[in-house]
């Protein structure tokens, strides 16, 4: 009844009871018990979306029948025996800083075969439709470890796109650990941040504001031991230090970099988006996920949505709209600029760049896609969505480079391998490299406890 | 026998502090079995009034050795029948004692000894076996509700390992928890404990489950109850724990229980039911024994030094309750706040409004005595209170036009508003509500039963709304913490299925016809709440009946605790929708007084919302005192708390100049109407009408929510739950960048330049200062905003740069 005890924490106290007691094992201690170091202070995800297809890519198989066959060449890595199709041939020159995870999988194919769901997987690492609405990765890790820089909100994704508005989720998370989007066109000249740049007033007039604010701001009685009164104010300092902090806008002025660096990682969309994600994790943002296209342009006709979802005419040198096709139009081949030739591009130059920046020391980087493509071609000319295998990549915060793991079948279908992990794995990756406890339970404000994380494993390869 | 002799002298060093009588619970012990044991309690009456707890204070002497007391517990020696002579304090009591069965074999009970074992150990808990999936590889269900997953589980599951008849000791299901093995949950029993012996026996006797035709429990009393003082230094308390079967068989669990405290700061217990304080609080111990739970509510009270009780008069029976029980727990309650902050409190929970300017003004000169109790007769009544309260309660209804477009949503929103405006018997406004029928598109309130998917939501949602009772963990599993079971869950859904709706188009109708079945045991459901006489009829009727008859445990209770919630920003129960007997009300003498109020006005709302406002309570400062800073939970002083999403935005309208006060579109309206009767088709007419009737500027006064940024930073709900919790109140930095700088702000402090260019220095600041905080601008206040305007290049700017520094102080910012 009194503040020390405040129905909250005692509610959630009540509600914590028959708790496994992890902490009282000195000597025996789980694999995923709290007090593990943290391998990783920040985390960078690029996500893919639509639907990469692993043949095409990470995975390729030579030795699919030729009707089925990806038309385009396996190719050497720096890594011996580690092969990729020619469409990676920037990445394969730093497949040592790499593990290429080729045994991913969807355990519950029916739960995350959708683009929406399956977005909606890859964010949150749980799967979808449960009794809780779970929040992204990123909300818990704010919520679990906070902003790694005072002046940047802890999640940020760059930019996310309108199609995926409404896969972010804040799920039980109160509002302040939702995710900040960039939005907009990062590669513009015009662009900026909303909300985060000073609106229509300069920084002098921003101070002689908030000093005539601290002048009449007299208070009210009992305000320094309200709890919502203190907050308001520590809220308001820290805003005042995002609007004017100009670490806040250097963060995101990638007209401060080298031209060298910009054309490094692509002029483009993309290309500007990868390096906004490298400048917002060197900034201190704990966890920046990429979610990007190229937009529509008058150099891509028929390109109207140009994600990796290529039901139709995958290896288009255009656009992929075919007679008789649907779902698939609005893309462009797989192996065009807008596609891999831009994504190749940025990928290889943010892992160099990273690398030579130090930032794959405490940085896990995650190239992720919700799922793979069929193995075979369908009478469209594309690849249908295919949850049974599918490939993504991770890098840094001592994540083995070179390392190949897991195995698909010769044409890509279905994990050979002993070994097979899901998107829940790769959010108890994500979590353990952070140093969360996954044991410990965060609580619905109805009272129930949730343990994000709790149906995967951290992957031992990675680790 | 050497020990008891030692305490006796104990008490006996003590005389002086004898009680008058003492009491012994249960007055009669039956042993029926080599393992059955009771718990005694002794309680000593003192002079004083005073109850306290002695059992570890007396001694117990059998008359014949057929029964041995150990702490307190009688436990079984053999076959026969004796008397216990209890002495405490010079006082005697003598309790027979029947010992039978004690060479009959009495196998182990699987439903009834080794659940609970399970449970007590915390192995079938929500975090551990008990969660939907198990835990490596082992699932139990959750605190054993259904024993046939967990028999199957445990006996047939893990490869036959969990249990090894033929070396028991050897069974995984004890060595892992004893960490012979390793065991990710840890250590979760010792040789030593009760369930050991428990989980040996079970084991070593076949593992048998099939123990499903025994009688199962039907009820668990736990004695004392339901409420406890514990009066330092006396703060111990051994709790009793029967369980009576359906064979009517009574037995001691106290044992066999599992205790959890809610206020673990206030108090503690001890795995065999011992309870005992640690500082002055209130807190319930809620006692699980299988499917039951029950609570007993302890308030922990000692002195404080240089506490004096300031005898503050009461307005009405509000404070006579508050104060006894600030009283009882050493807080001082705060002084009354003076009138700005009155008139700027009560217009805003009421109206979700700031006091208009002019309004201020005539109030903070007005010397009558009764000027408070005027202004709250006078906003309850006013068009904006309705809006305001409807609001508050459309948040929780769903009424999003999302899920009822083509205008249903406002339909039922109007409805709402309608019930606030004309003060309609609250128990008439829920009955016509949940038995509305016929076209949605006509019958505002059949909207209700078309916000909802599904058929489960509908039951949730009532339960939640009328019953504060969050059932909707019931749905898949009894509810972990409160008596709420599956089948209840789905007897009120029973209320609700024969409520159809049409595949296409707006209709609600209902069928005669429909059942409800429990999803496990596929048995029909009787209806929840009193029985209908008539199988055919409306079962929601009888519902109805039940649950706004007077006496009803939940329905005044929940909607009075509703409107404390509304003007206090916290619940006597907290949170609002969480009734249960493991989260006790701060104040239950309040809470039944003012449902007691409620039902004997006839249900009327405003009449208890104008005792609440009335009340010295609320009308109190928000400055602490000595004595009550570290209380947030006894309304001893006022609790400052952010504005809400819509107070905000409205108040940052009316603060800028960018809205008027919305109680002059009451005469605006009047007027348009003149205007429109005369010219009926000029469509510029009809709109200004349709304008002024929906408010449609107004977040607090609009039908149906704005969707903006700047109201979901402010955590405005998304209407698509009953929780109160869907709000957020949280200050966030989001919050605080909109403030700073964004949009809607940036918008209204740059047109707020025009809007009061034509004010003086002196008229501006008393204008903004009114607006803002219903209180005229002090002197250094005066000179402040003063020197601040000859200072600036440009009057707009200087102006600008003013009211956005008004608009972010905390005194505008907060409700106080």
């Amino acid at each position: 009844m009194f503040r020390s005890g405040s129905l909250v924490t005692t509610r959630r106290s009540f509600l914590g009871f028959g708790a496994c007691g992890l902490l009282s094992l000195p000597h025996w201690q789980p694999a995923f018990a709290a007090g593990k170091k943290a391998r990783a202070k920040s985390v960078l995800v690029v996500f893919e979306q639509g639907g990469v297809s692993h043949m095409d890519t990470f995975d390729p198989k030579p030795d699919a029948p030729a009707e089925h066959r990806t038309p385009f060449k396996t190719i050497d890595t720096v890594v011996r025996g580690t092969r990729f199709t020619e469409l990676l041939t920037k990445t394969a020159a730093h497949a040592d800083k790499l593990t290429v995870v080729r045994c991913m999988t969807q355990p519950k194919p029916g739960i995350g075969n959708s683009h929406p769901k399956g977005s909606q997987y890859v964010f949150s690492g749980e799967a979808p439709g449960g009794a809780e609405e779970m929040p992204d990765i990123g909300s818990v890790v704010s919520h679990r470890i906070g902003s790694g820089a005072r002046n940047l909100p802890p999640y940020i994704m760059v930019p996310g796109t309108s199609e995926q508005a409404y896969n972010t989720k804040i799920g039980f998370l109160p509002p302040q650990h939702g995710v900040f989007k960039t939005g907009g066109k990062p590669h513009e000249p015009t662009w900026t941040v909303p909300n985060l740049a000073l609106a229509g007033i300069t920084s002098e007039r921003f101070k002689d504001r908030t000093d005539l604010l601290s002048n009449l701001d007299v208070g009210i009685p009992g305000a320094d031991k309200s709890k919502d009164a203190k907050t308001l104010t520590s809220m308001r300092d820290q805003a005042e230090d995002m609007l004017t902090n100009p670490a806040t806008r250097r963060a995101f002025d990638l007209k401060a970099e080298p031209q060298k660096v910009r054309e490094e990682y692509g002029l483009g969309h993309r290309g500007q988006c990868y390096l906004l994600g490298r400048k917002l994790i060197e900034s201190g943002v704990r966890f920046v996920t990429i979610d990007c296209r190229e937009p529509a342009a008058r150099e891509y006709p028929g390109g109207g949505n140009m994600n990796w979802d290529h039901h139709d005419h995958i290896y288009s040198p255009k656009d992929t709209a075919i007679r008789g096709g649907g779902a698939g139009a609005g893309r462009w081949g797989i192996q065009t600029w807008p596609m891999m030739g831009s994504t190749d591009k940025a990928f290889a130059a943010l892992i160099a760049d990273m690398h030579q920046r130090g930032l794959l020391e405490d940085t896990l980087v995650c190239f992720m896609t919700e799922f793979g493509r069929t193995p075979r071609i369908n009478d469209r000319k594309g690849r249908d969505h295919w949850t049974h295998a599918f490939s993504v990549a991770f890098a840094g915060a001592g994540v083995p480079g070179g390392q190949l793991v897991g195995e698909t079948d010769k044409e890509g279908g279905y994990i050979v391998s002993p070994k097979a992990y899901s998107l829940e794995d790769y959010a108890a990756t994500i979590y353990e490299k952070l140093g969360i406890d996954t044991t410990k339970p965060i609580h619905t404000p109805a009272g129930r406890p949730i343990y994000p994380g709790k149906d995967g494993h951290a992957i031992p390869e990675l680790m | 026998m050497t020990i008891f002799t030692l305490l006796l002298g104990a008490t006996f060093a003590a005389p002086a502090d004898a009680p008058s009588r003492i009491e012994v619970y249960p007055t009669k012990v039956t042993l029926g079995s080599a393992r059955a044991t009771t718990q005694f309690v002794v309680t000593g009456h003192f002079a004083n009034g005073e109850t306290r707890d002695l059992t570890r204070d007396v001694t117990f002497t059998p008359s014949a050795a057929v029964v041995e007391v150990r702490d307190g517990v009688a436990f079984p020696k053999k076959d026969g029948k004796a008397e216990i002579t209890i002495v405490a304090g010079g006082h005697t009591i003598k309790v027979p004692v029947e010992v039978s069965g004690q060479s009959e074999s009495d196998p182990m009970r699987f439903r009834t000894e080794t659940l609970a074992v399970l449970t007590k150990q915390g192995c079938n808990s929500g975090s551990c076996h008990g969660s939907p999936d198990g835990k490596g590889g082992f699932r139990l269900s959750l605190f054993g509700y259904d024993p046939l997953i967990d028999a199957e589980s445990i006996v047939r599951g893990g490869l036959n390992r969990r249990v090894d008849a033929f070396n028991p000791a050897d069974s995984l299901m004890l060595k892992k928890p004893l960490m012979r093995v390793a065991h990710v949950g840890g250590k979760r029993l010792n040789k030593s404990d009760a369930g050991y012996r428990v989980l040996l026996d079970w084991i070593a006797a076949g593992a048998k489950t099939d123990d499903d035709k025994q009688p199962a429990c039907v009820k668990l009393t736990v004695y004392p109850g339901p409420n406890r003082v514990l009066r330092s230094p006396h703060w111990a308390q051994q709790l009793s724990v029967i369980a009576k079967f359906a064979d009517g068989t009574t037995r001691d669990v106290t044992a066999l229980a599992t205790y959890e405290i809610s206020h673990k700061e206030v108090l503690s217990v001890s795995d065999a039911g011992l309870v005992a304080g640690i500082k002055r609080g209130q807190g319930a111990v809620s006692v699980r024994y299988l499917n039951h739970l029950e609570s007993v509510h302890f308030t922990v009270i000692e002195e404080v030094e240089g506490f004096v009780w300031n005898n503050p008069t009461d307005a009405n029976f509000i404070d006579k309750h508050v104060h006894a029980k600030l009283n009882q727990l050493r807080v001082l309650p705060s002084d009354t706040c003076d009138d700005a902050t009155f008139l700027r409190r009560v217009h805003l929970d009421l109206t979700g409004l700031l006091p208009p300017v002019a309004k201020a003004k005539a109030f903070l000169t007005n010397t009558l005595s009764d000027k408070r109790a005027k202004v709250i007769d006078e906003l309850l009544v006013s068009e904006e209170f309705a809006r305001y309260w409807a609001m508050r309660t459309a948040d929780l209804m769903r009424v999003n036009p999302k899920t009822l477009p083509d205008g249903r949503a406002e339909l039922l929103a109007d409805w709402l508003i309608a019930g606030y405006r004309d003060n309609v018997p609250f128990d008439k406004a829920v009955t016509d509500l949940l038995t509305a029928s016929g076209d949605a598109a006509k019958v505002p309130a059949a909207n209700y039963f078309l916000a909802f998917p599904v058929l489960e939501d509908l039951a949730e949602t009532t339960a939640q709304l009328f019953m504060g009772s969050r059932v909707n963990c019931a749905k898949c599993h009894n509810h972990p913490f409160e008596n709420w079971t599956q089948e209840d869950y789905y007897r009120i859904a029973a209320v609700f299925t024969r409520v159809k709706k049409a595949a296409k188009g707006t209709m609600v109708s209902l069928t005669s016809t429909g059942e409800t079945r429990h999803p496990t045991s596929d048995k029909t459901l009787t209806p929840f709440g009193d029985a209908a006489t008539d199988p055919k009829a409306d079962r929601r009727i009888a519902f109805a009946k039940w649950l706004t008859k007077p006496g009803n445990p939940f329905f005044a209770r929940v909607e009075v605790n509703r409107m404390w919630f509304g003007l206090f920003g916290r619940g006597i129960v907290h949170p609002v929708d969480d009734f249960r007997s493991s989260n006790p009300p701060a104040i239950p003498e309040l809470l039944d007084a003012l449902a007691l109020e409620f039902e004997r006005s006839g249900f009327d709302r405003k009449h208890v919302l104008r005792l609440m406002c009335n009340s010295r309570t609320y009308q109190r400062s928000t400055a602490t005192n000595k004595f009550n800073e570290d209380d947030d939970t006894l309304f001893s002083h006022y609790p400052i708390r952010r504005l809400t999403a819509e107070q905000m935005q409205d108040a940052i309208g009316y603060a800028t100049g960018s809205l008027a006060p919305a109680s002059e579109l009451a005469a605006e309206l009047a007027k348009a109407e003149k205007e429109l009767a005369v010219a009926p088709t000029d469509k510029t007419k009809q709109a200004a009408v349709k304008r002024l009737k929906d408010r449609p500027a107004y977040a607090t006064q609009r039908l149906t929510p704005e969707q903006s940024a700047f109201l979901k930073a402010f955590g405005q709900p998304k209407r698509e739950s009953p929780c109160a919790c869907e709000r957020g109140d949280e200050p966030t930095v989001d919050q605080a960048l909109q403030l700073l700088n964004g949009p809607l702000v940036t918008g209204r402090v740059s047109s707020s330049a025009d809007a009061f260019a034509k004010l003086t220095d002196a008229e501006l600041t008393e204008r903004l200062w009114l607006a803002a905080f219903a209180r005229l601008p002090s002197e250094a206040e005066r000179k402040k905003v003063s020197n601040h305007l000859k200072r600036a290049a440009t009057r707009p700017d200087a102006v600008r740069d003013l009211v956005w520094a008004v608009i972010n102080t905390r005194e505008f910012l907060l409700q106080h």
